[in-house]
């Protein structure tokens, strides 16, 4: 990479067709297929503070509105804060009055007090009307919401309210649809009905669970309203005191408008996520639990297992419709020979081909897995229309590969391309260059270890105009030894890789 | 893209024994206080301030042109005193960037510009973007992203804000860059 | 059976409120949203930032749409949305497309349990525990009034108008341009925060003056800092006068008071008194300072003295109020938590399951859905 940060000139298209390059491509080893960010299906897999990087258990979490105990963000800036001390000296509660600064032990105690104080903007817990605290972590106050009462008491209004009319539907369905007995019952005999009898022998009637109709005070509307303050019109206002938006979202319940009205918020935790491909359930990556580690406990990044083309600096001008070439570095990230072949890319017919494939191969996978385990919960509950209704859950709910949105301008000279790449040695870092001399294709210029250079010759498209982006784009086949069950097994897996070759240089 | 080959004369650059490249018009104040591990490319014009305070880098670090290296410190009632810092392996330091960072990981890259405050903590993998400025004593962490507005983005086994192989990335991009940093050849 | 109900209910639904410029979002049976952000995305595949509701095909939307709730889900509210239930509080008149594509990306990208989806209008009402009023929401792009009566919309007296926050920022603009300023400065952010910080709505005396052109004494100008670099000077004129075109005089007679005197006027006869009693205003740009009794003073002189008025409102008028717990910005949001509280999400959200047998969602406009459940 010549420069981190800027768009990678390499990009390889997924199976869900988005382009992505390499670094943000995983492969799973399972169905041996590329896979992107989109199509992965993320999770969350454990929180932490990105403060004081502590790991906060996930029922903590909830309980804690996702917010770190310790940690608060400043509401001016929205950085973290930090606790200051301060020596202040407490007279102690005597009869006689106290001196104070003597450091006088008997009867003064000089205490540590803390304050938050934001070191971006100045801003301090003082700001406020916070008192200073005796502990620096675990006693600062929390703004609470003015109208809690009032939010609560509606609540449960509105759940009554649901409650009294599902039972009075339920009371109306029974009592429309009355139940087919196989066998005539009392009533039908005698006329008698069971609340009769009860109330005759002078139980209480059944079914006295009716949902008490709870009341409440609705909102009254007035015609008082606020004018305008007066001096709106003569004072001026000091946009300091006012917050602006930011901070007013930062504290979503009373957004004050004064800024000696914002209180120091907790900071909210970050999540380590896992990535699992949707196709298999395998997870792709799964990172350490603990916040400090960079390790993953599964990594199947694409950079181990297919091989790697990156774009030598060419300074060939490209013009329209002339033929010219770029050189590509191809390396063998895995520990066995690759035999590789370049390839136009398919066209749209084919991939139109492989997108009706998958749809195909997704559904018989389901099919087989609704039909097992439909077997299985068959023989154990014997209602079949519960498991129909259940295992249909998943029909035809997978999103659709698309088409590659890009399209290569270019055509490749040769139809195919095949070389060998050595496997990775990495041993070999240190031994001498023993070149083997050996019959090389012509096309590849350059050879080391895992590594080597090909010349790709192409032709540009006639209509191309100048400073249009030459997209070269071709089939790369290669070679892949399945190491996840015992028997190691072969398989030619295809990738389409797409590089911007450069702009086409004005006449 | 692949690096291009970049060529420095012999009179510009010294080449220590454990392969340090470091180029003779940079500032190196106090420097036996200054440790730099191995492989560390210390292009022209970079300052570092070993007389305020140890200054540790591990291997592979790139210091870019014009780079300010500069050991925090901290204000007491007595006066200030100044903390020993350390920058782990295979961290890319970008022009003209202006770091006083406590502590710096490994697998880090700085772009240029960026300044970093007092006593900040840069944990493993981050990138902090051209351009950002870091407040005094935030903790960036890892595989967070630290933007030029002022937000920060990512996290571990997020694949858009940093990559997930970001070690694998730093590595590669850190030594690729110094062994296509060359000398001259010498002319017959 | 209740039981095991509580049990499964452990997770909080999912309360979203996706406006065109600032997502309220939550959980339900919350008195407040947890965040409140702006609607803007910021793009996986290029990295740049651009409003959400913004598009220019639908697949680019229900991309724009996945890198957006993906953040919402993973960064804020920091939960799995798969097999969660969902609650999103809309506007019943809103855009079909954008309706169609969420469900279509949280039931296919996410799979997400359900989705419940609430009119805003109803939402807002519920929090007040009111059984009528009008309830005028001022947003970003529009303003829309929707009056109900005993629980149910009257969806032919139902008027909306597109100005709201966004033609307040034009208009700033217009000012700001004639006094001189340079207009790369003037962003979209910086006119937002001239609107909230400094600009109120001033009494009808003085707007009346205005309008006949003599301009009464401004309020004082102020200094306004831009980004540290430059300092422009605000108008004191300017502070009260943006918000007039909220209440212009023009032929179409489409100003606010009008919109709610209309929507009163199109409703049945005998509901129109305990409508003018309970109205009700909610949205961002409601929150700013003297809007209500200039609204209110507006609307007493149209029903005095305008001929259209006066002689289908009889009697004696006297508007009232409600006023909102909590900012009105989230009042909408508010509504869909108290419904996400309850048990209307278990039985009257889109599952999954119809949702697959169809592939699209249920609407009001659409006679097939209208069929009578039991």
């Amino acid at each position: 990479m010549a420069n981190f940060m800027q768009n990678s000139v390499v990009n390889y298209a997924c199976t869900c067709g988005l382009l992505n390059p390499i670094t943000k491509l995983f492969f799973c080893r399972h169905c041996l297929k590329l896979r992107c960010g989109f199509c992965v299906c993320h999770e969350v897999d454990s929180h932490f503070c990105s403060n004081c990087l502590e790991n906060i258990p996930s029922s903590e979490a909830k309980h804690k509105k996702n917010c770190c105990t310790n940690c608060f963000n400043c509401p001016c800036c929205q950085h973290t804060l930090s606790a200051r001390a301060t020596m202040v000296v407490v007279p102690k509660k005597t009869d006689e009055t106290t001196k104070e600064g003597e450091g006088d032990s008997a009867k003064a105690v000089t205490r540590k007090m803390y304050y938050l104080s934001c070191l971006g903007c100045r801003w301090t817990s003082r700001d406020v009307g916070i008192p200073d605290q005796t502990v620096a972590t675990g006693a600062w106050p929390e703004n609470e919401c003015s109208y809690q009462t009032r939010f609560n008491a509606l609540l449960e209004y509105y759940q009554a309210v649901v409650l009294q009319d599902k039972q009075e539907k339920q009371e109306y369905i029974r009592r429309k649809t009355p139940k087919t007995h196989k066998f005539p019952s009392l009533t039908d005999r005698t006329g008698l009905t069971v609340s009769m009898i009860r109330r005759q022998i002078g139980w209480p009637d059944k079914n006295t669970q009716k949902a008490k109709p709870v009341n409440i005070s609705p909102s009254l509307a007035t015609d008082e309203l606020d004018e305008l303050p007066a001096d709106i019109f003569t004072q001026p206002i000091n946009l300091r005191n006012v917050t602006n938006i930011k901070q007013r979202h930062g504290q979503p319940s009373d957004q004050p408008f004064n800024v000696n009205k914002l209180y120091p918020q907790r900071r909210i935790l970050w999540i380590k996520r896992s990535l699992r491909c949707r196709q298999c359930e395998h997870n792709v990556i799964k990172p350490e639990y603990h916040p400090t580690s960079v390790k993953y406990r599964i990594q199947l990044f694409a950079n181990y297992h297919v091989p790697d083309v990156l774009l030598v600096q060419n300074e060939q001008i490209l013009r329209a419709g002339q033929s010219s070439y770029i050189v590509l570095k191809l390396t063998n990230p895995t520990l066995h020979d690759v035999s590789i072949t370049i390839k136009e890319l398919p066209t749209l017919a084919e991939e139109l081909q492989m997108i009706e494939e998958f749809k195909l191969a997704c559904k018989i996978k389901e099919n087989t897995a609704t039909s097992a385990a439909a077997e299985s919960l068959k023989s154990i509950t014997s209602s079949p229309s519960l498991t129909s209704t259940t295992l249909s859950r998943q029909a035809s709910l997978i999103e659709e590969p698309r088409l590659v949105e890009q399209k290569s301008n270019v055509k490749l000279h040769e139809n195919e391309l095949k070389f060998v790449l050595n496997q990775r040695d990495d041993s070999s870092e240190f031994d001498e260059d023993v070149q083997t001399p050996r019959e090389e294709p012509e096309f590849i210029i350059w050879r080391k270890s895992n590594r080597a250079s090909i010349r790709l010759n192409f032709t540009t498209d006639e209509s191309l105009q100048a400073g249009d982006m030459v997209k070269v784009g071709f089939t790369m086949e290669y070679t892949y030894v399945n190491t996840v069950s015992n028997t190691p097994t072969t398989h030619t897996l295809s990738a389409r890789v797409f590089i911007d070759a450069g702009k086409i240089a004005d006449e | 893209m692949e690096i291009a080959d970049t060529y420095y004369s012999k009179d510009e650059y010294v080449e220590t024994a454990s392969g340090n490249k470091v180029s003779r018009q940079t500032v190196l104040c106090g420097s036996q206080n200054i440790v730099l591990n191995g492989k560390v490319v210390v292009q022209t014009g970079a300052i570092i301030r070993g007389d305020l305070a140890n200054v540790r880098t591990g291997r592979y670090c790139v210091i870019s042109k014009n780079a300010v290296i500069r050991p925090p410190y901290k204000q007491f009632s007595k006066g200030i005193a100044f903390f020993p810092m350390h920058i782990g392996d295979h961290v890319f330091i970008g022009e003209g960037a202006v770091v006083s960072a406590s502590s710096i990981g490994s697998f880090v890259y700085i772009g240029k510009n960026a300044i970093i405050g007092r006593r900040c903590a840069l944990k493993d993998c981050c990138i902090i973007e051209d351009g950002a400025v870091l407040p005094p004593e935030t903790t960036v962490a890892s595989y967070m992203r630290y933007t030029a507005k002022g937000t920060i983005e990512g996290g571990q086994g997020n694949p858009n804000f940093v990559p997930a192989a970001m070690q694998d990335q730093m590595v590669e991009y850190t030594k690729s860059f110094y062994e296509h940093f060359l000398r001259n050849p010498q002319a017959g | 059976m209740p039981l095991y109900e509580t049990v499964m209910q452990e997770k909080p639904p999912v309360v979203l409120d996706i406006g065109t410029a600032y997502t309220k979002l939550g959980f339900a049976a919350e008195a407040y949203p947890r965040k409140i952000i702006p609607s803007e995305v910021i793009l996986s595949s290029n990295g740049q930032t651009k409003a959400l509701l913004q598009y220019e095909t639908i697949s680019g939307l229900y991309d724009q749409f996945v890198d957006f709730l993906q953040m919402i889900f993973f960064k804020h509210l920091l939960v799995i949305p798969k097999e969660r239930k969902i609650v999103i509080v809309e506007n019943v008149f809103g855009q079909t497309v954008l309706r169609e594509t969420l469900a279509r990306v949280l039931f296919r990208h996410f799979e997400v349990s359900s989705i419940m989806f609430v009119p805003l209008h109803m939402s807002a009402l519920a929090t007040l525990a009111v059984p009528s009023g009008v309830v005028v929401d001022i947003g970003y792009t529009e303003t829309t009034v929707m009056p109900v009566y005993s629980r149910v919309q009257i969806m032919q007296a139902f008027q909306d108008q597109a100005y709201g926050g966004r033609a307040i920022h034009a208009e700033i603009k217009r000012q700001l341009l004639e006094e001189g300023v340079n207009e790369k400065h003037l962003t979209d952010a910086i006119l937002e925060d001239i609107k909230v910080r400094t600009c109120f709505v001033t009494n009808l005396e003085r707007a009346k003056a205005y309008r006949n052109g003599q301009t009464p004494e401004a309020p004082p100008s102020l200094e306004y800092p831009i980004n540290g670099q430059e300092i422009i000077t605000i108008p004191g004129k300017l502070r009260e006068t943006v918000f007039e075109i909220m209440f212009e005089e023009n032929n179409d007679r489409d100003s606010l008071p009008h919109l709610i005197l209309r929507a009163i006027i199109k409703s049945p006869v005998d509901v129109r008194r305990s409508l003018i009693e309970s109205i009700f205003i909610v949205g961002g740009s409601a929150i700013i300072m003297g809007l209500l009794s200039r609204l209110r003073a507006e609307m007493q002189y149209l029903v005095e003295k305008d001929e259209e008025y006066k002689n289908k409102l009889c009697g004696d008028i006297k508007f009232k109020f409600h006023k909102t717990i909590g900012r009105e910005n989230f009042t909408a949001w508010l509504g869909g938590s108290l419904c996400g509280g309850t048990d209307l999400i278990q039985t009257h959200s889109l599952t999954k399951e119809a949702y697959v047998k169809n592939d699209r969602v249920p609407d009001w406009i659409n006679l097939t859905d209208k069929r009578s459940t039991g």
